[in-house]
Protein backbone atom coordinates (compact mmCIF):
# COMPACT_ATOMS: atom_id res chain seq x y z
CA UNK A 1 0.00 0.00 0.00
CA UNK A 2 1.24 3.84 -0.98
CA UNK A 3 0.62 5.62 2.72
CA UNK A 4 1.22 8.97 3.10
CA UNK A 5 1.74 10.46 6.79
CA UNK A 6 1.11 14.04 7.70
CA UNK A 7 2.18 14.66 10.90
CA UNK A 8 4.57 17.44 12.50
CA UNK A 9 6.25 15.42 15.25
CA UNK A 10 8.92 13.66 12.84
CA UNK A 11 9.43 11.29 16.02
CA UNK A 12 6.12 10.20 15.10
CA UNK A 13 6.59 9.86 11.62
CA UNK A 14 9.78 8.24 11.70
CA UNK A 15 8.31 5.78 13.81
CA UNK A 16 5.50 4.66 11.65
CA UNK A 17 7.18 4.62 8.41
CA UNK A 18 9.63 2.62 10.35
CA UNK A 19 7.01 0.18 11.22
CA UNK A 20 5.23 0.48 8.30
CA UNK A 21 7.73 -0.33 5.82
CA UNK A 22 8.91 -3.29 8.10
CA UNK A 23 5.16 -4.46 7.39
CA UNK A 24 5.27 -4.31 3.68
CA UNK A 25 4.09 -0.53 2.96
CA UNK A 26 5.13 2.23 0.84
CA UNK A 27 5.73 5.20 2.95
CA UNK A 28 5.97 9.01 2.29
CA UNK A 29 5.77 11.86 4.87
CA UNK A 30 5.07 15.33 4.99
CA UNK A 31 5.67 17.62 7.87
CA UNK A 32 3.64 20.26 7.47
CA UNK A 33 -0.45 20.96 6.47
CA UNK A 34 0.86 22.23 2.71
CA UNK A 35 3.61 20.09 1.58
CA UNK A 36 0.96 16.90 2.62
CA UNK A 37 -1.87 18.85 0.42
CA UNK A 38 0.44 18.91 -2.21
CA UNK A 39 1.56 15.18 -2.13
CA UNK A 40 -2.27 14.41 -2.54
CA UNK A 41 -2.72 16.76 -5.13
CA UNK A 42 0.19 15.50 -6.89
CA UNK A 43 0.38 11.88 -6.26
CA UNK A 44 -1.60 8.72 -5.82
CA UNK A 45 -2.05 7.48 -2.20
CA UNK A 46 -4.09 4.58 -0.85
CA UNK A 47 -4.13 5.73 2.55
CA UNK A 48 -3.54 9.12 3.92
CA UNK A 49 -2.68 9.69 7.42
CA UNK A 50 -3.78 12.75 9.07
CA UNK A 51 -2.77 14.44 12.00
CA UNK A 52 -5.34 18.01 13.19
CA UNK A 53 -3.28 19.69 14.77
CA UNK A 54 -0.57 20.97 12.91
CA UNK A 55 0.62 24.82 13.06
CA UNK A 56 -0.35 27.12 10.45
CA UNK A 57 -2.02 24.81 7.99
CA UNK A 58 -3.41 22.48 10.45
CA UNK A 59 -5.44 18.65 9.33
CA UNK A 60 -8.34 20.27 9.58
CA UNK A 61 -7.32 23.32 6.49
CA UNK A 62 -6.03 20.20 4.28
CA UNK A 63 -9.46 18.69 4.60
CA UNK A 64 -11.28 21.45 3.78
CA UNK A 65 -9.00 22.11 0.47
CA UNK A 66 -9.60 19.15 -0.94
CA UNK A 67 -13.12 18.91 -0.22
CA UNK A 68 -13.54 22.34 -2.16
CA UNK A 69 -11.21 20.64 -5.03
CA UNK A 70 -13.76 17.87 -4.90
CA UNK A 71 -10.51 15.47 -4.85
CA UNK A 72 -11.26 14.01 -0.83
CA UNK A 73 -12.49 11.03 -2.07
CA UNK A 74 -9.71 9.89 -4.66
CA UNK A 75 -8.27 9.17 -1.29
CA UNK A 76 -9.06 7.11 1.80
CA UNK A 77 -7.99 9.60 4.82
CA UNK A 78 -7.56 8.99 8.21
CA UNK A 79 -7.73 11.68 11.09
CA UNK A 80 -5.36 11.14 13.33
CA UNK A 81 -5.68 13.37 16.70
CA UNK A 82 -4.87 13.86 20.50
CA UNK A 83 -8.10 14.45 21.70
CA UNK A 84 -7.53 18.59 20.83
CA UNK A 85 -10.54 18.36 18.21
CA UNK A 86 -14.09 17.98 19.52
CA UNK A 87 -16.39 14.75 18.04
CA UNK A 88 -18.55 17.34 16.72
CA UNK A 89 -15.80 18.56 14.46
CA UNK A 90 -14.70 15.17 13.96
CA UNK A 91 -18.17 14.23 12.86
CA UNK A 92 -17.77 17.07 10.61
CA UNK A 93 -14.84 16.25 8.96
CA UNK A 94 -15.77 12.72 8.10
CA UNK A 95 -19.10 14.60 6.51
CA UNK A 96 -16.75 16.25 4.15
CA UNK A 97 -15.07 12.70 2.63
CA UNK A 98 -12.49 12.05 5.39
CA UNK A 99 -12.65 7.65 5.94
CA UNK A 100 -12.83 7.77 9.57
CA UNK A 101 -10.29 8.95 12.86
CA UNK A 102 -7.79 7.31 14.91
CA UNK A 103 -7.12 8.91 18.43
CA UNK A 104 -3.47 9.52 19.77
CA UNK A 105 -2.09 7.16 21.26
CA UNK A 106 -2.70 4.18 18.82
CA UNK A 107 -2.00 0.94 19.26
CA UNK A 108 0.42 0.07 15.75
CA UNK A 109 -1.80 -3.22 15.26
CA UNK A 110 -4.70 -1.21 14.95
CA UNK A 111 -3.34 1.10 12.88
CA UNK A 112 -2.35 -1.62 10.57
CA UNK A 113 -6.01 -2.86 10.29
CA UNK A 114 -7.14 0.57 9.57
CA UNK A 115 -4.99 0.56 6.69
CA UNK A 116 -5.59 -2.67 5.08
CA UNK A 117 -4.07 -3.75 2.30
CA UNK B 1 -34.39 37.56 36.02
CA UNK B 2 -35.78 39.93 37.74
CA UNK B 3 -39.49 40.57 37.36
CA UNK B 4 -39.51 43.17 34.32
CA UNK B 5 -42.79 42.69 33.23
CA UNK B 6 -44.57 43.88 36.30
CA UNK B 7 -42.79 47.33 36.02
CA UNK B 8 -43.69 47.18 32.22
CA UNK B 9 -47.15 47.11 32.95
CA UNK B 10 -47.33 49.42 35.96
CA UNK B 11 -45.62 51.98 34.28
CA UNK B 12 -47.75 51.52 31.69
CA UNK B 13 -51.31 51.89 34.19
CA UNK B 14 -49.15 55.10 35.89
CA UNK B 15 -49.07 56.69 32.27
CA UNK B 16 -52.39 55.66 31.36
CA UNK B 17 -54.24 57.11 34.45
CA UNK B 18 -54.16 60.54 33.72
CA UNK B 19 -55.28 59.66 30.33
CA UNK B 20 -57.62 58.53 31.37
CA UNK B 21 -58.99 60.90 34.11
CA UNK B 22 -58.57 63.35 31.79
CA UNK B 23 -61.16 62.00 29.08
CA UNK B 24 -63.44 61.63 31.74
CA UNK B 25 -63.34 65.00 32.97
CA UNK B 26 -63.94 65.83 29.09
CA UNK B 27 -66.31 63.99 28.69
CA UNK B 28 -68.05 64.36 31.95
CA UNK B 29 -67.51 68.99 30.62
CA UNK B 30 -69.10 67.89 27.29
CA UNK B 31 -72.42 66.54 28.82
CA UNK B 32 -72.48 69.46 30.96
CA UNK B 33 -71.99 72.00 28.68
CA UNK B 34 -74.42 70.67 26.33
CA UNK B 35 -77.39 70.22 28.65
CA UNK B 36 -76.25 74.67 29.67
CA UNK B 37 -76.46 75.33 26.39
CA UNK B 38 -80.12 73.73 26.41
CA UNK B 39 -80.78 75.70 29.22
CA UNK B 40 -79.41 78.88 27.94
CA UNK B 41 -82.06 77.75 24.70
CA UNK B 42 -85.04 77.40 26.83
CA UNK B 43 -84.25 81.24 28.22
CA UNK B 44 -84.24 82.83 25.12
CA UNK B 45 -86.99 81.07 23.32
CA UNK B 46 -89.00 82.17 26.86
CA UNK B 47 -87.99 86.11 25.61
CA UNK B 48 -89.21 85.46 22.34
CA UNK B 49 -92.85 84.83 23.29
CA UNK B 50 -92.32 87.86 25.66
CA UNK B 51 -91.38 90.00 22.34
CA UNK B 52 -94.31 88.22 20.41
CA UNK B 53 -97.03 89.04 22.59
CA UNK B 54 -95.70 92.69 22.95
CA UNK B 55 -95.82 92.26 19.04
CA UNK B 56 -99.21 91.50 19.32
CA UNK B 57 -100.43 94.06 21.79
CA UNK B 58 -99.03 96.51 19.78
CA UNK B 59 -100.50 95.17 16.54
CA UNK B 60 -103.70 95.44 17.96
CA UNK B 61 -103.32 98.67 19.61
CA UNK B 62 -102.57 99.96 15.33
CA UNK B 63 -105.42 98.20 14.15
CA UNK B 64 -107.23 100.03 16.58
CA UNK B 65 -105.77 103.60 16.69
CA UNK B 66 -106.10 103.64 12.26
CA UNK B 67 -109.36 102.81 12.56
CA UNK B 68 -110.13 105.66 15.39
CA UNK B 69 -108.38 107.95 13.41
CA UNK B 70 -110.05 107.11 9.66
CA UNK B 71 -113.20 107.35 11.69
CA UNK B 72 -112.30 111.12 13.08
CA UNK B 73 -110.45 112.36 10.09
CA UNK B 74 -112.11 110.87 7.20
CA UNK B 75 -108.53 110.42 5.76
CA UNK B 76 -107.41 107.67 4.21
CA UNK B 77 -103.76 108.26 5.22
CA UNK B 78 -105.21 107.94 9.04
CA UNK B 79 -106.01 104.49 7.92
CA UNK B 80 -102.04 103.58 7.34
CA UNK B 81 -101.49 101.60 11.07
CA UNK B 82 -104.35 99.64 10.19
CA UNK B 83 -103.35 98.20 7.31
CA UNK B 84 -99.74 96.96 8.30
CA UNK B 85 -101.48 95.76 12.05
CA UNK B 86 -103.68 93.56 9.90
CA UNK B 87 -101.19 92.12 7.44
CA UNK B 88 -99.14 91.58 10.61
CA UNK B 89 -101.38 90.11 12.89
CA UNK B 90 -102.25 86.68 11.27
CA UNK B 91 -98.26 85.73 11.04
CA UNK B 92 -98.02 87.09 14.69
CA UNK B 93 -100.35 85.06 16.00
CA UNK B 94 -99.42 81.82 14.05
CA UNK B 95 -95.72 82.34 15.34
CA UNK B 96 -96.72 82.48 18.82
CA UNK B 97 -99.09 79.44 18.35
CA UNK B 98 -95.71 77.68 17.23
CA UNK B 99 -93.45 78.78 19.69
CA UNK B 100 -95.28 77.60 22.55
CA UNK B 101 -96.75 73.99 21.01
CA UNK B 102 -95.20 72.89 24.24
CA UNK B 103 -97.21 75.11 26.65
CA UNK B 104 -100.90 74.24 27.36
CA UNK B 105 -101.70 77.43 29.29
CA UNK B 106 -100.46 79.60 26.38
CA UNK B 107 -102.63 77.52 24.15
CA UNK B 108 -105.31 78.17 26.06
CA UNK B 109 -104.29 81.25 26.11
CA UNK B 110 -104.04 81.87 22.59
CA UNK B 111 -107.15 80.09 22.61
CA UNK B 112 -109.08 83.20 24.21
CA UNK B 113 -107.32 85.29 22.50
CA UNK B 114 -108.02 84.49 18.59
CA UNK B 115 -111.63 85.09 19.01
CA UNK B 116 -110.94 88.92 20.94
CA UNK B 117 -108.57 89.86 17.80
CA UNK B 118 -111.31 88.56 15.69
CA UNK B 119 -114.31 90.86 17.40
CA UNK B 120 -111.56 93.57 17.77
CA UNK B 121 -110.90 93.36 13.91
CA UNK B 122 -114.39 93.68 13.05
CA UNK B 123 -115.30 96.29 15.58
CA UNK B 124 -112.78 98.27 13.76
CA UNK B 125 -113.86 96.98 9.94
CA UNK B 126 -117.41 98.37 11.49
CA UNK B 127 -116.08 101.28 12.14
CA UNK B 128 -114.80 102.00 8.94
CA UNK B 129 -117.93 100.87 7.30
CA UNK B 130 -120.04 103.14 9.15
CA UNK B 131 -117.53 106.10 7.60
CA UNK B 132 -117.05 105.15 4.47
CA UNK B 133 -121.25 104.65 4.05
CA UNK B 134 -122.76 106.18 6.20
CA UNK B 135 -120.57 109.61 6.85
CA UNK B 136 -118.14 110.49 9.38
CA UNK B 137 -120.39 110.71 12.84
CA UNK B 138 -121.67 107.11 12.34
CA UNK B 139 -118.05 106.29 12.51
CA UNK B 140 -117.34 108.27 15.63
CA UNK B 141 -120.71 107.28 16.94
CA UNK B 142 -119.26 103.25 16.90
CA UNK B 143 -116.18 104.30 18.37
CA UNK B 144 -117.79 106.51 21.62
CA UNK B 145 -119.83 102.97 22.32
CA UNK B 146 -116.35 102.29 24.69
CA UNK B 147 -117.14 98.43 22.73
CA UNK B 148 -113.74 98.73 21.24
CA UNK B 149 -111.78 99.61 23.96
CA UNK B 150 -113.78 97.03 26.17
CA UNK B 151 -111.88 94.79 23.56
CA UNK B 152 -108.69 95.82 23.57
CA UNK B 153 -108.73 95.82 27.35
CA UNK B 154 -109.47 91.79 27.25
CA UNK B 155 -106.86 91.71 24.72
CA UNK B 156 -104.59 93.28 26.81
CA UNK B 157 -105.91 91.28 29.87
CA UNK B 158 -104.99 87.87 27.47
CA UNK B 159 -101.89 89.02 25.91
CA UNK B 160 -101.06 90.14 30.03
CA UNK B 161 -101.75 86.46 31.03
CA UNK B 162 -99.15 84.94 28.40
CA UNK B 163 -96.79 87.62 29.63
CA UNK B 164 -96.98 86.28 33.37
CA UNK B 165 -96.75 82.87 32.36
CA UNK B 166 -93.82 83.27 30.27
CA UNK B 167 -92.07 85.65 32.96
CA UNK B 168 -92.64 82.83 35.76
CA UNK B 169 -91.07 80.19 33.13
CA UNK B 170 -88.31 82.35 32.76
CA UNK B 171 -87.79 82.83 36.14
CA UNK B 172 -87.61 79.30 36.25
CA UNK B 173 -85.75 78.71 33.63
CA UNK B 174 -83.22 81.00 34.61
CA UNK B 175 -82.74 79.62 37.47
CA UNK B 176 -82.39 76.17 36.46
CA UNK B 177 -79.95 77.80 33.80
CA UNK B 178 -77.68 79.23 36.36
CA UNK B 179 -77.35 76.10 38.67
CA UNK B 180 -76.51 74.02 35.80
CA UNK B 181 -73.65 76.49 35.00
CA UNK B 182 -73.27 76.27 38.63
CA UNK B 183 -72.86 72.76 38.10
CA UNK B 184 -70.68 72.49 35.27
CA UNK B 185 -67.95 74.81 36.29
CA UNK B 186 -67.92 72.90 39.72
CA UNK B 187 -67.13 69.54 37.53
CA UNK B 188 -65.01 70.62 35.42
CA UNK B 189 -62.71 72.43 38.63
CA UNK B 190 -62.82 68.96 40.85
CA UNK B 191 -62.07 66.97 38.14
CA UNK B 192 -59.56 68.81 36.83
CA UNK B 193 -58.21 68.53 40.49
CA UNK B 194 -58.49 65.47 40.61
CA UNK B 195 -56.82 64.40 37.47
CA UNK B 196 -54.27 66.56 37.93
CA UNK B 197 -53.87 65.02 41.53
CA UNK B 198 -54.11 61.57 39.97
CA UNK B 199 -50.95 62.81 37.02
CA UNK B 200 -49.02 63.83 39.84
CA UNK B 201 -49.47 60.35 41.83
CA UNK B 202 -48.99 58.53 38.49
CA UNK B 203 -45.58 60.72 37.46
CA UNK B 204 -44.07 59.89 40.95
CA UNK B 205 -44.79 56.08 41.04
CA UNK B 206 -43.53 56.28 37.35
CA UNK B 207 -40.14 58.10 38.09
CA UNK B 208 -39.48 55.46 41.70
CA UNK B 209 -39.93 52.82 38.96
CA UNK B 210 -37.62 53.74 36.51
CA UNK B 211 -35.42 54.39 39.18
CA UNK B 212 -35.82 51.13 40.64
CA UNK B 213 -36.21 49.56 36.67
CA UNK B 214 -32.46 51.56 36.33
CA UNK B 215 -31.15 50.03 39.51
CA UNK B 216 -32.36 46.48 38.45
CA UNK B 217 -30.34 47.52 34.65
CA UNK B 218 -27.34 48.38 36.17
CA UNK B 219 -27.17 45.13 38.37
CA UNK B 220 -27.93 43.22 35.30
CA UNK B 221 -25.61 44.44 33.08
CA UNK B 222 -22.92 44.04 36.14
CA UNK B 223 -24.11 40.71 36.57
CA UNK B 224 -24.05 40.06 32.81
CA UNK B 225 -20.18 41.32 32.58
CA UNK B 226 -19.71 38.78 36.01
CA UNK B 227 -20.96 35.47 34.25
CA UNK B 228 -18.78 36.43 30.91
CA UNK B 229 -16.06 36.94 32.68
CA UNK B 230 -16.63 33.99 34.55
CA UNK B 231 -17.30 31.84 31.08
CA UNK B 232 -14.09 33.39 29.45
CA UNK B 233 -12.36 31.60 32.16
CA UNK B 234 -13.69 28.54 31.94
CA UNK B 235 -13.22 28.68 27.92
CA UNK B 236 -9.59 29.49 28.71
CA UNK B 237 -9.25 26.56 31.29
CA UNK B 238 -10.71 24.52 29.00
CA UNK B 239 -8.67 25.34 26.38
CA UNK B 240 -5.45 25.11 28.30
CA UNK B 241 -6.63 21.72 29.46
CA UNK B 242 -7.47 20.63 25.78
CA UNK B 243 -3.79 21.35 24.88
CA UNK B 244 -2.35 20.27 28.13
CA UNK B 245 -3.72 16.55 27.29
CA UNK B 246 -2.73 17.07 24.32
CA UNK B 247 0.42 17.82 24.66
CA UNK B 248 0.89 15.27 26.91
CA UNK B 249 -0.63 12.52 24.81
CA UNK B 250 1.88 12.94 22.06
CA UNK B 251 4.86 12.01 23.45
CA UNK B 252 2.99 8.52 24.44
CA UNK B 253 2.12 7.87 20.74
CA UNK B 254 5.90 7.46 19.90
CA UNK B 255 6.55 5.68 23.53
CA UNK B 256 3.97 3.25 22.96
CA UNK B 257 4.59 2.62 19.33
CA UNK B 258 8.10 1.84 19.89
CA UNK B 259 7.14 -0.41 22.87
CA UNK B 260 4.67 -2.05 20.57
CA UNK B 261 7.34 -2.20 17.78
CA UNK B 262 9.96 -3.74 19.75
CA UNK B 263 7.70 -6.82 20.81
CA UNK B 264 7.46 -7.26 16.83
CA UNK B 265 10.83 -9.77 15.68
CA UNK B 266 9.72 -8.87 12.55
CA UNK B 267 10.45 -5.16 12.61
CA UNK B 268 13.05 -4.73 15.29
CA UNK B 269 14.35 -8.20 15.50
CA UNK B 270 14.11 -10.64 18.36
CA UNK B 271 14.56 -9.63 22.13
CA UNK B 272 15.46 -11.69 25.24
CA UNK B 273 13.58 -12.27 28.02
CA UNK B 274 14.63 -9.23 30.07
CA UNK B 275 14.07 -6.62 27.57
CA UNK B 276 10.96 -8.33 27.04
CA UNK B 277 9.81 -7.48 30.18
CA UNK B 278 11.25 -4.28 30.35
CA UNK B 279 8.86 -3.21 26.61
CA UNK B 280 6.09 -4.60 28.93
CA UNK B 281 6.76 -2.60 31.41
CA UNK B 282 6.85 0.31 29.66
CA UNK B 283 3.50 -0.59 27.32
CA UNK B 284 1.54 -1.05 30.22
CA UNK B 285 2.85 1.83 32.63
CA UNK B 286 2.20 4.20 29.41
CA UNK B 287 -1.42 3.29 29.17
CA UNK B 288 -1.72 3.60 32.79
CA UNK B 289 -0.15 7.45 32.12
CA UNK B 290 -2.96 7.91 29.13
CA UNK B 291 -5.84 7.08 31.46
CA UNK B 292 -4.21 9.35 34.02
CA UNK B 293 -4.44 11.90 31.77
CA UNK B 294 -7.92 11.24 30.66
CA UNK B 295 -9.02 10.94 33.78
CA UNK B 296 -7.47 14.47 34.95
CA UNK B 297 -9.31 15.99 31.77
CA UNK B 298 -12.66 14.61 32.38
CA UNK B 299 -12.66 15.25 36.05
CA UNK B 300 -11.72 18.82 34.61
CA UNK B 301 -14.60 18.66 32.42
CA UNK B 302 -16.62 17.72 35.00
CA UNK B 303 -15.71 20.96 36.50
CA UNK B 304 -16.55 23.07 33.81
CA UNK B 305 -19.73 21.04 33.24
CA UNK B 306 -18.63 20.11 29.94
CA UNK B 307 -18.22 16.44 29.54
CA UNK B 308 -20.43 15.19 26.51
CA UNK B 309 -22.71 12.56 26.86
CA UNK B 310 -24.44 10.26 24.13
CA UNK B 311 -27.87 8.74 25.48
CA UNK B 312 -29.16 5.99 23.11
CA UNK B 313 -31.62 2.65 23.94
CA UNK B 314 -29.49 0.00 25.13
CA UNK B 315 -29.67 -3.45 26.84
CA UNK B 316 -28.33 -3.50 30.48
CA UNK B 317 -27.67 -6.95 30.44
CA UNK B 318 -25.45 -6.83 27.66
CA UNK B 319 -23.22 -3.53 29.44
CA UNK B 320 -23.24 -6.08 32.47
CA UNK B 321 -21.95 -9.12 30.38
CA UNK B 322 -19.43 -7.01 28.78
CA UNK B 323 -17.76 -6.16 32.52
CA UNK B 324 -17.09 -9.33 32.49
CA UNK B 325 -15.33 -9.82 29.22
CA UNK B 326 -13.29 -6.50 29.42
CA UNK B 327 -11.74 -7.10 32.93
CA UNK B 328 -11.49 -11.19 32.49
CA UNK B 329 -7.92 -10.87 32.31
CA UNK B 330 -6.98 -8.51 34.94
CA UNK B 331 -8.87 -10.43 37.33
CA UNK B 332 -7.33 -14.03 36.29
CA UNK B 333 -3.78 -12.12 37.15
CA UNK B 334 -5.08 -10.78 40.12
CA UNK B 335 -6.71 -14.49 41.15
CA UNK B 336 -9.96 -12.55 42.03
CA UNK B 337 -13.59 -14.34 41.06
CA UNK B 338 -15.46 -11.93 39.40
CA UNK B 339 -18.98 -12.27 38.81
CA UNK B 340 -22.49 -10.58 37.54
CA UNK B 341 -25.16 -11.53 39.26
CA UNK B 342 -27.83 -9.91 36.95
CA UNK B 343 -30.89 -11.93 36.62
CA UNK B 344 -33.60 -9.14 34.74
CA UNK B 345 -33.44 -8.37 31.33
CA UNK B 346 -33.23 -4.30 31.10
CA UNK B 347 -33.11 -1.74 28.10
CA UNK B 348 -33.05 2.01 29.29
CA UNK B 349 -32.02 4.77 27.40
CA UNK B 350 -28.78 6.15 29.19
CA UNK B 351 -25.00 6.55 27.86
CA UNK B 352 -23.48 3.16 27.95
CA UNK B 353 -20.05 4.88 27.56
CA UNK B 354 -20.11 6.45 30.73
CA UNK B 355 -21.62 3.78 32.26
CA UNK B 356 -18.68 1.48 31.17
CA UNK B 357 -16.71 4.37 32.73
CA UNK B 358 -18.09 3.92 36.30
CA UNK B 359 -17.67 0.50 36.26
CA UNK B 360 -14.17 0.93 34.75
CA UNK B 361 -13.53 2.61 38.13
CA UNK B 362 -15.21 1.25 40.44
CA UNK B 363 -14.03 -2.23 39.48
CA UNK B 364 -10.17 -0.69 39.46
CA UNK B 365 -10.72 0.37 42.87
CA UNK B 366 -12.36 -3.38 43.95
CA UNK B 367 -9.30 -5.17 42.71
CA UNK B 368 -7.03 -3.22 44.41
CA UNK B 369 -8.76 -3.09 47.70
CA UNK B 370 -9.46 -6.95 47.80
CA UNK B 371 -7.45 -9.32 49.92
CA UNK B 372 -4.70 -11.38 48.00
CA UNK B 373 -6.53 -14.56 47.77
CA UNK B 374 -9.71 -15.37 48.04
CA UNK B 375 -10.83 -11.95 46.57
CA UNK B 376 -14.29 -11.66 45.00
CA UNK B 377 -16.06 -8.87 43.22
CA UNK B 378 -20.09 -8.92 42.43
CA UNK B 379 -21.76 -6.70 39.96
CA UNK B 380 -25.52 -6.84 39.27
CA UNK B 381 -28.20 -4.23 37.94
CA UNK B 382 -31.72 -4.38 39.31
CA UNK B 383 -34.80 -1.88 38.37
CA UNK B 384 -36.43 -0.45 41.01
CA UNK B 385 -39.37 2.31 40.27
CA UNK B 386 -38.18 2.57 36.60
CA UNK B 387 -34.72 3.40 37.69
CA UNK B 388 -31.77 0.78 37.05
CA UNK B 389 -29.84 0.43 40.30
CA UNK B 390 -26.14 -1.02 39.91
CA UNK B 391 -23.59 -2.34 42.49
CA UNK B 392 -19.94 -3.10 42.30
CA UNK B 393 -19.46 -5.19 45.67
CA UNK B 394 -15.64 -6.70 47.15
CA UNK B 395 -15.21 -8.15 50.42
CA UNK B 396 -11.94 -5.90 50.63
CA UNK B 397 -10.32 -4.25 53.68
CA UNK B 398 -13.68 -2.18 53.72
CA UNK B 399 -13.93 2.27 54.44
CA UNK B 400 -14.21 3.70 57.87
CA UNK B 401 -17.19 5.22 58.50
CA UNK B 402 -15.66 8.91 59.24
CA UNK B 403 -13.48 8.26 56.08
CA UNK B 404 -17.15 7.74 53.78
CA UNK B 405 -17.90 11.63 53.34
CA UNK B 406 -14.70 12.54 51.37
CA UNK B 407 -14.17 9.58 48.96
CA UNK B 408 -16.21 11.94 46.57
CA UNK B 409 -13.57 14.77 47.06
CA UNK B 410 -11.03 15.26 44.34
CA UNK B 411 -7.64 13.64 45.14
CA UNK B 412 -8.66 12.44 47.78
CA UNK B 413 -6.91 9.05 49.19
CA UNK B 414 -7.71 7.25 52.89
CA UNK B 415 -4.59 5.49 53.47
CA UNK B 416 -1.59 7.23 51.63
CA UNK B 417 0.39 4.35 52.80
CA UNK B 418 -1.38 1.94 50.49
CA UNK B 419 -0.54 4.24 47.76
CA UNK B 420 1.96 1.46 46.78
CA UNK B 421 -0.25 -1.17 46.21
CA UNK B 422 -2.94 0.97 44.96
CA UNK B 423 -1.69 3.34 42.40
CA UNK B 424 -4.46 5.87 42.08
CA UNK B 425 -4.86 9.89 41.87
CA UNK B 426 -7.87 10.17 43.56
CA UNK B 427 -9.75 10.72 41.00
CA UNK B 428 -11.89 7.51 40.18
CA UNK B 429 -14.48 8.19 42.31
CA UNK B 430 -14.88 12.05 41.54
CA UNK B 431 -15.34 11.09 38.00
CA UNK B 432 -17.79 8.39 38.56
CA UNK B 433 -19.86 10.79 40.76
CA UNK B 434 -19.74 13.72 38.05
CA UNK B 435 -20.95 11.30 35.67
CA UNK B 436 -23.26 9.29 37.53
CA UNK B 437 -25.08 13.00 38.45
CA UNK B 438 -24.68 14.13 34.98
CA UNK B 439 -27.00 11.26 33.84
CA UNK B 440 -29.69 12.13 36.09
CA UNK B 441 -28.60 9.72 39.30
CA UNK B 442 -27.06 9.10 42.47
CA UNK B 443 -24.12 7.36 43.72
CA UNK B 444 -23.45 5.87 47.37
CA UNK B 445 -21.82 3.11 49.29
CA UNK B 446 -22.45 1.36 52.26
CA UNK B 447 -19.11 -0.49 53.90
CA UNK B 448 -17.87 -2.08 56.58
CA UNK B 449 -14.34 -2.48 57.66
CA UNK B 450 -13.01 -5.56 57.36
CA UNK B 451 -15.47 -7.31 55.53
CA UNK B 452 -16.51 -4.81 51.85
CA UNK B 453 -17.34 -1.83 49.92
CA UNK B 454 -20.70 -1.93 48.02
CA UNK B 455 -20.71 1.13 45.50
CA UNK B 456 -24.49 1.75 44.48
CA UNK B 457 -25.38 4.27 41.89
CA UNK B 458 -29.05 4.57 40.31
CA UNK B 459 -29.88 5.56 36.96
CA UNK B 460 -32.78 6.96 35.82
CA UNK B 461 -34.28 5.68 32.87
CA UNK B 462 -33.67 8.49 29.83
CA UNK B 463 -32.62 10.34 33.06
CA UNK B 464 -32.49 13.68 32.29
CA UNK B 465 -28.96 15.41 32.68
CA UNK B 466 -28.41 17.98 35.39
CA UNK B 467 -25.82 19.34 32.93
CA UNK B 468 -25.54 21.34 29.78
CA UNK B 469 -24.70 18.42 27.21
CA UNK B 470 -21.86 20.13 25.53
CA UNK B 471 -18.49 19.00 24.47
CA UNK B 472 -15.31 20.04 25.20
N1 LIG C 1 -13.63 -0.66 47.03
C1 LIG C 1 -12.89 0.08 47.86
N2 LIG C 1 -12.44 -0.46 49.02
C2 LIG C 1 -11.68 0.27 49.87
N3 LIG C 1 -11.32 1.54 49.66
C3 LIG C 1 -11.73 2.13 48.54
C4 LIG C 1 -12.55 1.45 47.59
N4 LIG C 1 -12.80 2.29 46.57
C5 LIG C 1 -12.18 3.44 46.87
N5 LIG C 1 -11.53 3.36 48.04
C6 LIG C 1 -10.79 4.45 48.69
O1 LIG C 1 -11.19 5.66 48.14
C7 LIG C 1 -10.08 6.38 47.64
C8 LIG C 1 -10.48 7.19 46.47
O2 LIG C 1 -10.80 6.39 45.36
P1 LIG C 1 -10.73 6.96 43.93
O3 LIG C 1 -11.15 5.92 42.96
O4 LIG C 1 -11.47 8.25 43.93
O5 LIG C 1 -9.23 7.34 43.72
P2 LIG C 1 -8.04 6.34 43.49
O6 LIG C 1 -8.54 5.01 43.18
O7 LIG C 1 -7.11 6.51 44.62
O8 LIG C 1 -7.36 7.02 42.19
P3 LIG C 1 -7.83 6.90 40.69
O9 LIG C 1 -9.10 6.11 40.65
O10 LIG C 1 -7.99 8.30 40.27
O11 LIG C 1 -6.72 6.22 39.97
C9 LIG C 1 -9.08 5.32 47.32
O12 LIG C 1 -7.78 5.81 47.34
C10 LIG C 1 -9.33 4.34 48.42
O13 LIG C 1 -8.63 4.72 49.60
MG1 LIG D 1 -9.85 4.58 41.71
Amino acid sequence: MKVLLVDDNDTITEMMSKYLSAKGHQCSVANDGRTGLALITEKKFDVVLLDLAMPDFTGIDVIESLHKSGKIKENKIILFTASSVTDGEIDALIKKGAHSCLKKPVKLAVLLQVIGG
Amino acid sequence: MFKKTTHTKLIVIASLLPIISFGTVGVISYYEINSFIDDENWVRHTHQVIEQSDAIEKTMLDIETGSRGYAITGNPISLAPYTSGISQITSQLDSIRTLTTDNPIQQANIQKLIPLVEEKISFSNKTIALQNNTGKDAGVQNVATLEGTRLMDNIRQVIGDMKNEENTLLEQRASVSQASAQNTSNTIIAGTAIAILITMISTIAIYKKMQQRDQIEKVNIELHFETEKLKERDNAKAELSAMVSHELKTPLVTISGYAEMLKDEAVLGALNKEQIHAVDTISSQTVKLERLISDIMDAQKMDLKKMKFNKRDFAIDDLMDEQIQIHSKLMDEKKVRFTNSTKEKLKIKSDPDRLNQVFANLIKNAVDFVPPSGGTIEINAARKNGDVVFYVKDNGNGIPQEKQDGLFKKFYQIDTSLKRSHGGTGLGLVICKGIVEALGGTIWLESQVGKGTTFWFRIPNNGSANHDLTEV
